[in-house]
């Protein structure tokens, strides 16, 4: 969260332009009615129905009165309408709403029933009501629209007070011994406010078009006062011949609910913090674009040339860049058929970001560049540099993504059937038949016993294991060269990860698959991986065989990592053993991970170190040969994947 | 599905029934005397009395309460105190009116709101989303009365082609109807059809940031299929849900339009009684609509389990 300054500071100039206007109208309200040479009841019979003038800058109406002067008039009528209604909405809709969700129980559920059924009259009707039943006015009105709309902030009260009822529970404040009305008014009070002020513009825009409305009907301000609905009344009177006349009173409404909606609207945005600057989400990720990299180029060609004949992806000096961070910074990776290759390291270290960028799967304002990234593929080499959007999806037919929720992963709406269908259509599958019969292979394929029956079922109706098998064999579809794997077990239960790292390794083997892990589980890495590459704060730390790391790592980073496993624990979460505070910041010169490395010299803190070859590993740190990191013995009972608990 | 629907019509009963109690309840704040009402100033206490023994008025409360709507349930809404009309047969005069323009609004709202909803969402972030999100926000800020006035001043009367004042009932001439609801309807439909649009704009752009279009666009489907087939349905529920508090907010506005185009619908009635003080009137007119609402929110319920199979009942 940044101050309110900056905040404001980028606050488009059209909410300002709301701001300033409601602030005019808000003047206009209190001093205008004086500073107005007229008297707005007062009319003037040799000037009817006069048009704009220099005397009458919006003319006259039907009784010669200045329309400038009531509309002035019904602006301060219009804000108190709108006050007194969301005043009383407020006052009556959160005590309300505080005090049913905080007992809960058989009261919430009774006077919850009794809001939903003033909810289920429309406010307008409810108002007419009201007025029915104590009579017509400018005050009696807008305390049926100020009851109608406490319906709605009796609702949101209650929800935040069910929330923070639920927190305080879980913190344990009541055992401290403060009372329940204290613990109402400090906790809820002060967290309930923003969400108020947005539902209170709400209501505060409905009530001045309710009020205009119960006026233009005469239920509201009587005649001969001014209010813009009742001067509605009167311009349709003449509007045959004077249709101006209805103009400047529902101008008035319009540009008075317009400058309030924006500003609510933008109130509700900061509140939700969710501004949704790239509103096209996944639908339209980044295109990578090509890195000048001269330098290395020419190694680049001599590795390639001389590089496995079987390679699958070449990644050469990918980076990703948010606006406020580097995600990863000139990544070199490349993964070999039947291969399967591990990234790992801490949450935050990029290395979801590096193989989204392969996937082409990353959205703005992420900015992806590489100096190469393509895929061996029968029939050639193609390279994801510069391909446009529709390009992408032919790269993309060339791996299958396993994402780490498998529940959200799938739509939910549409049965398995149905998603398998879709992702096989698009790979040439056409007849019915043909497509049921490649699901149930599948489906088959990824170890779901009974396929035929997960195939009618929806998401929901599924286990989150079966979820994510189901997301498997909907990305073995295209028949891919490459399979990439993000955090794939992370959300799954101890025994269903087993499962499911077995079914990954299967699969690489019967198929042939190159495979790309990230993984924070070096238990996972352990077990399927045959190279790993460690990343730290988006650089790749140290690359090597995944026994080799165990054994022998020789980035101290590496070393942290492997010593960070508790033995004998399997399904391990690499938790940052330090707090990354202020003191820890990424350096923007030398090592980055010298301000956390106990082997850090001065020197480490002037360059930063490059990946280079040292003892067969590749390792950026300009110690490598001199330290003696510990590992963990080869055989050890710690690195089991999965549930040995 | 069937145990779905019924789950919901049996829901729905207790929330109308409520909501007429909670009317009935507040009318008894009133101070106007039926008696007076009914026979005027100047005739005598026995005759006032005997009125209003004759309707019930001095029983207790509950009593009287129980009574109406026992007899609400068989569909007679008591008698107006003004004269001795059924208020159901009053109401019923008028129905079709006030019914047709909040339909007809639901409708404008619906087609209009939906399509630039969909054209905004499906170009998220062009200049297309930003031209309609713009419109739409000016659209929501327009009282729905005052484009009534301003399409009888500037439409209505200068051109003949659409009626400023007469209507036209379904039973009469279906064309005529259907002409003399078609202002009322854009007059309803303006404002609404902006909120659906930027409802479902904002609906599509949510659903366009869920992981599992992340999926669709790695196993290949094409945008077409992705916007058209898997955003479009997955954000219309919450467009559909809130449909039914835009039909209130669409009846309670057909009584003011209606009063633009001195249509002869509830609004007028309701005016009339409240000024005569006729009470039941206005209690028959509430809970009228509250069960309008109520269905509209059935069929809504319906609708959605359609779309959404998650909600159903199994």
């Amino acid at each position: 969260m940044s101050g309110p300054e900056t905040r404001s500071a980028k606050e488009s100039p059209l909410v300002k332009v709301a701001w300033g206007l409601i602030f005019f109208l808000a003047g206009v309200a209190i001093f205008g009615p004086w500073l107005s040479p007229y008297d707005p009841n007062l009319g003037d019979f040799q000037k009817l129905l006069l048009g704009p003038s220099g005397d009458h800058w919006l003319g006259t109406d039907n009784l010669g009165r200045d329309t400038l002067t009531r509309l002035v008039v019904g602006t301060r009528v219009a804000a108190i309408a709108g006050l007194e209604a969301t005043a009383i909405a407020i006052a009556v809709g959160v005590p309300i709403g505080i005090t049913v969700g905080y007992l809960g129980g058989m009261i919430d559920r009774l006077v919850m029933r009794v809001v939903d059924a003033v909810a289920a009259i429309p406010a307008l009707v409810f108002a007419i009501a009201i007025i029915a039943a104590i009579g017509t006015g400018l005050i009696p009105a807008m305390l049926a629209v100020g009851l109608a709309f406490s319906a709605s902030v009796a609702r949101l009260a209650r929800g935040l007070a069910l929330t923070e009822r639920e927190r305080l529970y879980v913190d344990g404040a009541r055992v401290v011994g403060v009372g329940r009305s204290g613990l109402l008014l400090r906790h809820i009070l002060p967290n309930i406010g923003g969400p108020l002020v947005v539902i209170a513009t709400t209501v505060f825009a409905h009530a001045i078009v309710i009020e205009a409305s119960l006026s233009f009907l005469g239920l509201g301000v009587q005649i001969p006062d001014a209010s813009w609905g009742s001067m509605l009344t009167n311009a349709q009177r003449v509007h045959r011949e004077h249709p101006f006349q209805s103009v400047p009173p529902g101008a008035a409404i319009f540009i008075t609910v317009l400058a309030i909606n924006i500003v609510g609207d933008s109130l509700l945005r900061r509140r939700k913090g969710e501004s949704f600057d790239h509103p096209a989400g996944h639908l339209e990720p980044v295109v990578a674009a090509p890195k000048d990299d001269r330098a290395n180029d020419a190694d680049a060609r001599d590795a390639h040339a001389t590089g496995a004949s079987n390679r699958v992806l070449t990644v050469r000096s990918l980076s990703v860049t948010y606006p406020e961070t580097t995600a990863v910074l000139s990544a070199d990776f490349h993964v070999d058929e039947g291969e399967v290759v591990a990234l790992v390291g801490e949450s935050g270290s990029g290395k979801t970001s590096a193989v989204m960028a392969v996937a082409a799967l990353l959205t703005p304002p992420a900015d992806v560049r590489a100096a190469e990234l393509s895929l061996d593929i029968v029939g050639g080499e193609i390279s994801l540099l510069d391909m446009d959007r529709r390009e992408q999806r032919r790269w993309r037919s060339h791996l299958g993504v396993v994402f780490q929720e498998p529940a959200a992963s799938l739509n939910p709406l549409q049965t398995v059937g149905r998603q398998m269908a879709n992702a096989l259509k698009r790979v040439g599958y056409r007849s019915r038949r043909e497509i049921s019969a490649r699901t149930i292979e599948l489906l088959t394929a990824v170890g779901l016993p009974r396929p035929d029956e997960v195939a009618r079922l929806r998401p929901d109706q599924i286990s989150g294991g079966m979820a994510q098998r189901v997301v498997i064999a909907q990305a073995l579809a295209s028949e891919p060269r490459l399979l990439i794997a993000d955090e794939p077990t992370t959300a799954l239960d101890v025994t269903i990860q087993a499962e499911i790292i077995t079914l990954l390794k299967q699969l690489g083997e019967r198929r042939g698959l190159a495979v790309l892990l990230v993984t924070h589980d070096l238990g996972v890495a352990a077990e399927l991986a045959d190279r790993t590459l460690v990343m730290y704060q988006g650089r790749v730390v140290e690359t090597a065989p995944m026994a080799g790391l165990v054994t022998a790592p020789q980035h101290p980073y590496a070393s942290e990592l492997l010593l960070s496993v508790p033995r004998n624990v399997g399904g391990i979460k690499i938790e940052p053993m330090i707090d990354r505070s202020a003191a820890l910041a990424v350096p923007t010169v030398g090592c980055v991970y010298a301000p956390r490395c106990e082997h850090a010299l001065p020197e480490c803190r002037e360059r930063e170190p490059e990946l280079r070859a040292v003892r067969s590993h590749g390792v950026a740190c300009i110690r490598a040969e001199d330290l003696e990191l510990p590992a963990i013995t080869a055989g050890a009972d710690g690195l089991e994947p999965g549930g040995s608990q | 599905m069937t145990r779905t629907v019924l789950i919901r019509v049996v829901s729905l009963i207790p929330l109308v029934i409520l909501a007429s109690f909670i009317t009935f309840s507040l009318l008894q704040l009133t101070e106007t005397d039926p008696a007076i009402v009914r026979l005027g100033d100047d005739a005598t206490e026995e005759a006032y009395e005997a009125f209003r023994e004759q309707i019930g008025v001095n029983d207790p409360f509950i009593v009287q309460y129980g009574r109406w709507l026992g007899n609400a349930a068989t569909g007679d809404l008591g008698e107006s105190w003004n004269g001795p009309n059924q208020v159901s047969k009053l109401l019923k005069e008028r129905l079709s009116v006030t019914f047709s323009l909040a339909f007809g609004g639901l409708f404008v709202a619906a087609t209009i709101g939906t399509v630039f909803g969909i054209a905004a969402g499906v170009r998220a972030g062009r200049a297309t989303d930003t031209v309609i999100t713009a419109a739409a926000s000016s659209g929501q800020a327009l009282p729905n009365f005052w484009v009534g006035i301003l399409l009888v001043a500037f439409v209505a009367l200068p051109y003949d082609v659409f009626p400023a004042t007469a209507y036209t009932g379904p039973t009469e001439s279906v064309k005529d109807w259907l002409i003399s609801i078609t202002l009322p309807s854009i007059a309803l439909g303006t404002a609404a059809a902006a909120a659906i649009a930027r409802q479902t704009r904002a609906a599509f752009v949510r659903v366009l940031h869920e992981p599992y279009i992340r999926t669709a666009l790695s196993v290949g489907l094409s945008r077409r299929s992705i916007l058209y087939r898997t955003a479009l349905r997955n954000a219309s529920i919450p467009v559909v849900t809130s449909a039914a508090t835009l039909f209130g907010t669409l009846l309670g506005g057909a009584v003011v339009v209606e009063a633009v185009f001195a249509y002869p619908g509830l609004g007028s009635l309701v005016l009339e009684a409240i000024q005569n003080g006729d009470l039941p009137i206005v209690l028959g007119f509430v809970f009228v609509a509250a069960v309008g609402v109520a269905l509209v929110q059935l069929t809504l319920d319906i609708t959605y389990t359609i779309i959404d199979p998650r909600t159903r009942v199994a």
